[in-house]
């Protein structure tokens, strides 16, 4: 090789080994570094989920709590108080008391109701028409008691085979609606409330519309209420997705789906 | 100066390999077998550094040490990209990458290049596989990532180190029998190039294991 042949040579040779080098070590470092920031992406997701997951899990157990409380409250204001004036009535039966006139009467009506307020109470904590008359029968029933205590008038379409859903499946719906529609009453001041209730595709999909005052969905980000966490672990629990639509003045929306599990007992 | 730093840099360099193997050594018995195939691919390249440092020294002929070491180099790092790539590629593409480069590697030592010269078409032939084997890990990753599975993180060193060890050598390796017959400063630079690419490789080896003990 000539001498200029060997300068040429040696500088090709030299570029040529730089050029893969920086073509490799490039292509290296920016798939690195791409792999880190996903990585980081990847734990910041991972984060958030296990966060939602725990406020989920605060307030299930929030809400067991407070039905708790409720319970308690409603077994001592109402059976205890009527224990409490049943046991009186019962003391004038002693031997050697004075029984005043209608006092036989008047504890039988406080035995009555004591049985209808245990009644209400059990029915409070499940609802027995749903295992007796199926998943319509007491949705129908709850929107028959919204349409008596309230001016809200509830539109309901419901599916044919509901009642062949899981028990555990029509529970989960029947305490979703019975959320809905009593966050409506309580915070909504709605006129009508729509919910229907359908099968496609082997999916039960249930849309709840109200025309009430709406809330701003992005001020409420991560802030969501015990009720509207309570939906989503439910949905949660029967594999399903739940979305949430409002704007103030504008009613809410709330879509759900969830795969069907058929009742297999029947 | 420079061109002291930069013989020095030739000369030791490449004993930097110590560091990422004394690094395996100590995690050993924690590692997965595809990371205990990278922790005696060192060891082969220390006992190869100090055979043909020891017949240089007796002023033998080292070059039929590379021979040989290129096909056991090429053997240990497949075993290492099939143990990674498993699932990925069929096992049949590595069985006949084992049979038919080592045969066609011995057939160029006896009869296509002298054994006591540079093994041209070896090396390059070698390099172009583990070019492809790297490439291929990478876009594994990117489709598991993809899919949601974590990433292995240490790999990606490794596996980059190497890309960047034989992408960096395959023009070296490709006009080794030329290159000798540069003049003496410009072959020292050459080497000393090739050593950095070298050098490089061991730092992201380091790396790879670094991480690796630190997960």
């Amino acid at each position: 090789m000539e001498t200029q042949q060997k300068i040429k040579f040696y500088f090709g040779i030299v570029s040529g080994i730089l050029t893969f080098l920086i073509i490799a070590g490039g292509f290296v470092l920016v798939f690195i570094r791409y792999q880190k920031r996903l990585l980081l992406k990847q734990q910041e997701l991972f984060r958030l989920d296990a966060q939602h997951k725990q406020d989920l899990l605060k307030s299930n157990i929030e809400s067991a709590e407070a039905e708790r409380m409720r319970i308690a409250k409603d077994i001592h204001d109402e059976i205890g108080s009527i224990f409490s004036t049943l046991s009186l009535s019962v003391n004038q039966f002693k031997p050697g008391s004075t029984i005043e006139p209608g006092m036989l009467q008047k504890s039988n009506e406080l035995i009555e109701m004591g049985i209808n307020g245990v009644r209400r109470i059990a029915h409070s904590i499940i609802p027995f028409e749903l295992e007796l008359f199926g998943l319509n029968h007491a949705l129908e029933n709850h929107f028959k008691t919204i349409a008596d205590v309230s001016s809200i008038e509830v539109n309901f379409n419901n599916a044919e085979g509901l009642d062949s859903l899981k028990p555990a499946a029509a529970l989960a719906i029947y305490r979703i609606v019975q959320e809905l529609t009593s966050n409506c009453i309580k915070y909504a001041k709605a006129k009508t409330i729509t919910i229907s209730i359908k099968k496609e595709n082997d999916r039960v999909h249930i849309e709840y519309k109200d025309d009430g005052a709406g809330v701003d969905m992005e001020s409420l980000a991560g802030r969501k209420g015990i009720g509207l966490k309570n939906i989503e672990s439910r949905v949660i629990v029967l594999n399903g997705t739940v979305s949430f639509t409002s704007q103030p003045g504008l009613g809410f929306t709330c879509h759900i789906s969830f795969p069907e599990i058929k009742n297999t007992k029947e | 100066m420079l061109q002291q730093i930069r013989d020095a840099f030739f000369l030791y360099a490449p004993w930097g390999v110590f560091v990422p193997w004394l690094l395996a050594l100590v995690k050993l018995k924690d590692y997965t077998p595809a990371l205990k195939t990278i922790f005696w691919y060192l060891t082969l390249a220390i006992c190869t550094n100090l055979l043909s440092f020891i017949l240089w020294k007796m002023k033998t002929n080292n070059l039929p040490v590379l021979h040989v070491y290129t096909v056991l180099e090429y053997l240990v790092l497949l075993r290492f990209y099939y143990l990674i790539l498993k699932g990925f590629m069929p096992d049949k593409l590595f069985l006949l990458l084992a049979v038919v480069f080592p045969l066609f590697s011995i057939a160029d030592s006896i009869f296509i290049e002298n054994i006591r010269s540079f093994n041209t078409y070896s090396r390059s032939v070698e390099a172009l596989i583990l070019i492809f084997l790297s490439v291929s890990w990478f876009v594994k990753t990117v489709s598991e990532t993809e899919t949601g599975v974590s990433t292995n993180r240490p790999l990606n060193y490794i596996a980059g180190g190497l890309l960047i060890y034989f992408a960096g050598s395959v023009v070296f390796f490709s006009f080794m029998d030329l290159i000798e017959e540069l003049t003496i400063s410009f072959l020292m630079n050459v080497w000393s190039l090739h050593t950095l690419v070298l050098f490089i490789m061991y730092i992201f080896i380091t790396l790879g294991l670094w991480k690796h003990s630190r997960k």
